[in-house]
């Protein structure tokens, strides 16, 4: 199960396709493209498990291995977690 | 540009992903990054990112084609140190011999609250899997950091910036890694423990 970092509000602007992300724990700023934009804003819903969270981003089977990579590098950023 | 706005209207709708055919989406590497592109660190080695085993092998975590910027960490966990303590760098000493006294936790990292923060060595420290002793493992993830600043494994931040936050934590209970954040004991050993591979 993924859920975002207690604290994160996400907050965010988009210019074609690219996303300036404030990150509230570290102060820093990140620049995302589309998939780690929707993959966080799909977990500020709620957790969810990775599963679910590949079906609801509609990953193909021959993404997964890009996908699991994104939630590494998200999770390195202190902006997700696994619990 | 005020950073904090929410600008809801420009960002992808959580319900359907932008429709763009033929672009190959979750791609950390390629002519077009749909990940993790870059990030701006607000504070020197607040914002590192370690290079997993599986980033290594789909390339650089901050590599795009709009930086050519790459930050590399190969710091190594608590248990990594503890056994290892023959990789230990020099000046650093896992055990008391005929030839040196084991390194005191308190000598690097000093007025600690527990007994073992005041009088165990880093390897007590690593070994410990006391919560009372060491909340959160934050002693475990600092020894662990202090080995791989020392040692040359990682150098985004300084056993300066370590001794600071540390400091900090136990004069006013929390770090300051930016102006209005604040990071507690456990947001630190979270931090530290993203360093390490």
């Amino acid at each position: 199960m993924w859920r975002l970092v207690s604290g994160q509000c996400l907050a965010h602007r988009g210019w074609d396709g690219e996303y300036v992300v404030y990150n509230d724990l570290s102060g820093d700023t990140h620049l995302f493209g589309d998939d780690a934009m929707q993959l966080l804003l799909q977990l500020r819903a709620g957790p969810t498990d990775e599963e679910a969270l590949a079906h609801a981003l509609e990953v193909a089977l021959d993404e997964r291995e890009g996908f699991a990579v994104m939630l590494v590098e998200l999770r390195a950023l202190s902006l997700i977690e696994r619990v | 540009m005020d950073i904090q706005d929410q600008d809801q209207d420009q960002a992808a709708g959580v319900g359907g992903m932008p429709s763009k055919p033929g672009r190959r989406r979750f791609a950390s590497a390629g002519a077009k990054a749909s990940g993790v592109i870059l990030t701006l660190a607000s504070t020197p080695g607040m914002a590192c990112v370690c290079k997993t085993p599986s980033g290594s092998l789909s390339g650089n975590l901050q590599t795009s084609s709009h930086s050519t910027q790459t930050v590399v960490c190969n710091g190594m966990s608590p248990g990594y140190w503890k056994n290892w303590p023959d990789q230990w760098p020099s000046g650093c000493y896992p055990t008391t011999t005929a030839y040196q006294t084991a390194t005191k936790f308190a000598t690097i990292f000093p007025n600690g609250a527990t007994t073992l923060y005041q009088t165990g060595t880093l390897m007590d420290v690593l070994i410990s899997n006391d919560p009372a002793q060491d909340p959160h493992n934050l002693g475990a993830h600092l020894v662990a950091a202090y080995l791989n600043v020392k040692s040359n494994k990682i150098s985004f931040f300084t056993v300066a910036v370590l001794k600071t936050i540390w400091h900090d934590l136990y004069t006013y209970g929390y770090y300051a890694p930016a102006a209005g954040v604040k990071w507690f004991a456990k947001d630190v050993a979270n931090y530290l423990s993203s360093t390490e591979n």
